[in-house]
């Protein structure tokens, strides 16, 4: 008996050797606990955040979630009740971040094809209008955090893309 | 020692290496399955990973948006835009963007200009959109794609043309034609392409003309937008343009202030 209670003792002894001896782990358990934060972050939050972090060339204003929706043709009909968020540039350039959490009503998938027909309208725009702001629209950020979907453009969309990662 | 201390003793030590691997690997599966699932939160749906263009544009941090300009009335008397269509260009679609307007309606695009009103490369014309409503009130925002028009009355022409439309589509409603804003000092000097603010100055009394002959209604901006030099202040838009926020809140309140006199 003496024995066999020695022996779950060395066992219980070589585990936290084992877990001490794991350097790693630290830094993934951040990492974990860094998505699960992004995950949790709302709208308002997350433009905020990239606003704070990503260059723009154009002087962004932070509009209402009724705005957000209008901007991006989600009209009363569709029912869309989700967390949303935008910030929008005086026009001169196709500059904004919009965030958009998926509800019942729309979907990340349904979201998403309004993200597409907004920006594919805005390309059209200003390949007249200012061609040189197209690339900005080309290489746009479009990315799913949990529920929500984000999109960047912005006079740096990689590193907006490297930030939201 | 005898033989049966050093056995045992042997035992041991080979049972804490074998523990000790056995909580190393189970350490391993559980972090190799544990990663990829928080990492599946982050599915990325399309994203072109092109590294974004070099500009020439000065790079301008978020500023805070405040209104600094106490001095002009930024009251915006909503039921004064009742029945009332806002149709333009990128200037008239900032207000649209910031919601300063919810009672009126918007039929706008980033580039529109007075040509483009009763055509379509595809789709429908927008003007299609008047059909079936019941504005009384039609604001019409034009003039500033078009200043660099080699043919300045080319710019009439085809403005009464869509006025005209609009007039037998909404035969009762009011036509309000708006003034072209002034660029700033600076953009009105580099200017190579015509976006001017002597070209401003000209179409406005083209359009202003126009107005007094067809019986429009014309709107003059007031002198939040014209600084001494008749330029729009330099602080106010990054471009020389598009002006921000706290100043298409005071094109809000000037707009519902006109309407009110009506």
């Amino acid at each position: 008996m003496k024995k066999f209670v020695a022996c779950l003792l060395m066992i219980t002894l070589a585990f936290g050797i084992a877990g001490c001896n794991s350097s790693d782990i630290p830094e993934e358990t951040t990492q974990i606990s860094q998505e699960s934060a992004a995950a949790s972050m709302t709208a308002d939050e997350w433009i905020d955040f990239i606003a704070d972090k990503v260059p723009f060339d154009d002087t962004m204003t932070k509009v209402g979630a009724e705005q957000a929706k209008a901007v991006y043709g989600i009209y009363e009909e569709d029912g869309y009740t989700g967390d949303c968020a935008l910030y929008i540039s005086t026009m001169a350039t196709p500059e904004e971040i919009a965030v958009f959490t998926a509800d019942d009503a729309l979907s990340l998938d349904d979201l998403y094809k309004k993200i597409e027909d907004r920006l594919s309208l805005q390309k059209e725009s200003y390949a007249d209008y200012a061609p040189q702001e197209v690339p900005k629209l080309e290489s746009a950020v479009i990315k799913i955090v949990g529920d929500k979907i984000i999109v960047v453009v912005s006079a740096d969309n990689a590193l907006a893309l490297e930030i939201i990662k | 020692m005898n033989k049966s201390s050093v056995l045992h003793s042997l035992c041991v030590a080979v049972l804490l290496v074998l523990s000790a691997a056995i909580a190393l690997v189970l350490t391993d599966i559980s972090h190799s399955t544990q990663i990829p699932a928080a990492a599946e939160s982050l599915t990325e749906l399309s994203v072109t990973e092109t590294e974004a263009e070099t500009t020439q544009q000065t790079t301008v941090p978020i500023p805070t948006v405040e209104i600094v300009y106490d001095e002009y009335e930024t009251d915006i008397e909503q039921e004064n835009f009742n029945k009332a269509v806002i149709i333009g260009n990128s200037q008239a679609q900032a207000l649209s963007n910031y919601g300063l307007i919810k009672e009126a309606d918007f039929i706008t695009r980033i580039g529109l200009s007075v040509n483009k009103v009763l055509t379509a490369s595809e789709g429908e014309p927008l003007i299609n959109e008047l059909y079936g409503t019941d504005y009384d009130k039609v604001i019409l925002v034009f003039g500033e794609n078009e200043l660099g028009w080699p043919y300045p009355k080319n710019f009439i022409s085809e403005y009464k043309k869509v006025i005209n439309e609009i007039r037998e589509i909404l035969p009762d409603a009011t036509i309000y034609c708006h003034a072209v804003f002034p660029v700033t000092k600076s953009h009105s000097e580099k200017d190579t392409i015509g976006v001017n603010n002597e070209n401003v100055a000209l179409f406005n009394e083209l359009i202003k003309e126009m107005c007094e002959e067809e019986g429009y209604e014309f709107i003059m901006y007031s002198d939040a937008f014209s600084e001494d030099n008749g330029a729009l202040p330099e602080s106010v838009a990054n471009d020389g343009v598009h002006f921000n926020y706290d100043y298409c809140k005071i094109w809000a309140s000037e707009l519902s202030k006109v309407l009110s006199e009506e």
